[in-house]
């Protein structure tokens, strides 16, 4: 037989179940760390390609990176999501805004080619900061927000303040830069917020 | 006159499910079973329920060869259990005058 409940014991129980789903922050400092290194990794050996060996090959670097990331993504994912037992509505958000990123990532990287390179890779730092910026705002974590913003500091740098900034190798320090700022700094972070978050 | 409270959400085990559901977009059986802390055979039961009544949406299938369980909240059961707080709010103003 069940037990009919009193109307205080149906908003305690309502209370303590919407406590207990209160969306923690997802291990989604992961993201942003291996990423961050990643594209930090390869925009450092494009730039000694292009600088010290004049190699046409320059650009292959973003094609290992990205299935490298991808593959090691994926696994995270599905390791992680098997682990919750749930999926929230910002998981999903967050899902296609990553998914526009990559799309619009290689769009940029055709502008690049076909294009200039310098304008590509303005367009790529802009694109880091949007997802970013969307990133902080939707998980309320000012850290990436801020990067996210300063990313397009960077963009509007390199394309407003003079010819230097615009050359392709100066560029992808441009690049390096502002995935220190908008990945790696924010992702640190957001890690720490993570490991107090579990303590409590 | 205090309306009527929806029977199907006026016990414990099914006002936690349908509770929990409404913060996420979907979550699995073994999710429900320890935040609730309700045994598997009652959780199956209390799950059937509310599936009969439209109330959630439950998917079947395997992941990595485990069976595994999935529950979503139906619009139907969304407008079921905001008109349960709605209604638990009145009963409890009207215990407060």
């Amino acid at each position: 037989m069940e037990k009919a409940l009193r109307p205080e014991e149906s908003l305690s129980i309502i209370q303590d179940m919407v406590q207990r789903s209160k969306i923690n922050l997802k291990e989604g400092s992961f993201y942003y760390l291996l990423w961050g290194w990643l594209a930090l990794g390869a925009a450092g050996v494009e730039y000694i390609l292009l600088e010290f060996f004049q190699s046409p090959w320059h650009p292959i670097v973003w094609a290992v990176m990205g299935v490298g990331g991808g593959i090691a993504s994926a696994m995270y994912s599905r390791k992680e999501k098997r682990s919750a037992g749930y999926t929230t509505y910002i998981d999903t958000a967050m899902k296609y805004i990553w998914l526009a990123f990559g799309a619009m990532m290689v769009i940029a990287i055709l502008i690049g080619a076909t294009q200039s390179w310098s304008l590509g890779y303005s367009l790529i730092i802009a694109l880091y900061g949007m997802g970013t910026f969307i990133s902080g705002g939707v998980l309320k974590f000012r850290p990436l927000t801020i990067g996210g913003a300063l990313c397009w500091v960077i963009t509007l740098v390199s394309l407003l303040v003079g010819e230097m900034f615009r050359s392709f190798p100066t560029m992808l320090i441009m690049l390096m830069l502002s995935l220190v700022i908008g990945y790696l700094i924010p992702g640190y972070a957001l890690k720490n917020a993570e490991v107090k978050n579990d303590a409590a | 006159m205090l309306p009527d409270l929806d029977p199907l959400l006026h016990t414990q085990l099914r006002l936690q499910i349908v509770t929990l559901l409404a913060s996420v977009e979907e979550g699995d059986f073994n999710w429900l079973m320890g935040n609730t802390g309700a045994t598997r055979g009652n959780l199956s039961v209390q799950i059937k329920k509310l599936s009969e009544a439209e109330y959630i949406k439950v998917e079947k299938g395997y992941k990595n060869n485990y069976p595994h369980t999935s529950c979503t909240l139906t619009k139907k059961g969304r407008t079921a259990f905001e008109g349960y707080v709605e209604a638990i709010s009145k009963y409890i103003k009207h215990q407060q005058k």
